[in-house]
């Protein structure tokens, strides 16, 4: 894929990540804000905010969203970073695959994960 | 390459005496540069470039510089003037300080002494298609008339037309220093001159070598190269401008049509105007 394409969704995931880390900021660390706000929750951390939090499947998709934006965003930067220390266009191909290959292999992981709380 | 103390720049008076450093090399004797220093006596409007000159034809004529124009033109007289990348023949002397120091430029090899191998900067720019580029080839290769352009069309792109081809800005460039692929500020730079030219429509073949990692994205925004161009060339604004390009197209919607021809026999009211040539005599 062409690189400004790519680009385009690090900058993409970046903000999706500031969007999610800043709803997961307030509800988990701030809940004290939002009480303020008028928004009072069970605090975050109680065993039914827990059980809450893991099985509803709007909670799992969010999950699941952060982790891939986390990891393109962050797997982009490794790669750029990789691509300047070994430039060769082999090391390059290397580097694109080993990222691409544990990119896909921790996102199933935490899908399987997110799923199989949902579930229970 | 012997390590160069830079010195802090302040003016000499004419007539003074100047010491100019010089990082020397040899590829047949030395493994790395050494510094050789002589002295110059400032004459008036003095540049680097002449006090090179004045060392060669005076105390050694085995100095290797490069240049050909001596009127910051032909780019050829690119050196690390004290600690910056700088056109040899474009800086006075009487600028610098008592010590000047030359070294060949930065993220080059050196040929000998300070002439730098700028194979890889022609490389690099002819690697980007550095021309017109049309669709409709046969008017390309065999016009009949020329392409209309506006002036604001024009303005667009006509301070990237300045680039010299000095490499100055690849000197002075850090991702040029670390990432060996880099296409660099030069050739990023004139790639933009031809997208943002109303003539051209050869983004979509540039853009597979632009629009990569080591192309246009592998900037950094250091902003080094616009810094040290000695033409006013913005070669970092053209990248960020030309990122911009291969995510929306060109700056021009249209490409520029051939200027439409006169009718048969047509000629203007200030040729209708001139006086005929008289009959022929003989
Ligand atoms: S952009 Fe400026 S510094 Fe770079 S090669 Fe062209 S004239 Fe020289
Ligand atoms: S000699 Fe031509 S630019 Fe300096």
């Amino acid at each position: 894929m062409r690189e400004s394409r790519l680009w385009a969704l690090h900058l993409i995931c970046g903000a999706g990540l500031l969007v999610l880390l800043s709803l997961h900021m307030g509800l988990m660390h701030y809940a004290g804000i939002l009480a303020l706000l008028g928004w009072a929750r069970e605090p975050a951390m109680s065993f039914s905010s827990v059980v809450e939090r893991g099985r509803g499947a709007a909670w799992a998709s969010m999950y699941v969203l952060l982790l891939g934006f986390a990891l393109y965003h962050g797997l982009y930067g490794l790669r750029g970073v990789l691509g300047e220390i070994w430039g060769t266009p082999r090391a390059v191909r290397f580097i694109n695959t080993g990222v691409v290959i544990f990119g896909l292999a921790v996102l199933v992981y935490g899908v399987a994960v997110a799923v199989q709380a949902a579930r229970h | 390459m012997a390590e160069m103390t830079g010195n802090p720049e302040g003016g000499v008076p004419e007539g003074g005496i100047l010491t100019l450093r010089v990082a020397r090399y040899d590829p047949e004797r030395d493994r790395a540069a050494r510094p050789q220093e002589w002295k110059v006596k400032i004459l008036p409007g003095m540049t680097v470039l002449d006090a090179l000159f004045a060392v060669k034809e005076e105390q050694d004529g085995s100095l290797a510089f490069r240049c050909s124009c001596r009127m910051g033109v032909c780019g050829s007289c690119g050196m690390f003037i004290n600690g910056k990348p700088r056109l040899a023949c474009n800086t006075q002397v009487s600028e610098l300080g008592p010590v000047v120091e030359v070294a060949p430029l930065p993220n080059h090899d050196a040929i000998k002494d300070l002439v730098p191998d700028l194979a890889p900067t022609f490389h690099r720019h002819r690697a980007v298609l550095p021309y017109i580029m049309r669709g409709d080839e046969a008017e390309m290769e065999s016009p009949t008339r020329e392409f209309q352009q506006t002036p604001e069309e024009l303005a667009r792109y006509v301070q990237f037309t300045y680039c010299l081809k000095c490499s100055l800005c690849l000197a002075a460039c850090p991702t040029v220093g670390t990432t060996e692929q880099f296409l660099g500020p030069q050739a990023l730079g004139q790639v933009y001159r031809y997208v943002a030219d109303n003539r051209d429509e050869g983004l979509s073949k540039r853009a597979g070598v632009v629009d990569a990692s080591h192309g246009a994205f592998g900037c950094h925004l250091a902003g080094a190269c616009s810094e040290a161009c000695p033409k006013g060339v913005d070669p970092a604004l053209a990248i960020q401008l030309l990122k911009r390009s291969l995510f929306v197209g060109p700056p021009h919607r249209a490409p520029a049509q051939v200027v439409p021809a006169f009718p048969e026999g047509y000629r203007t009211p200030e040729a209708a105007e001139r006086p005929k040539a008289p009959p022929p005599s003989v």
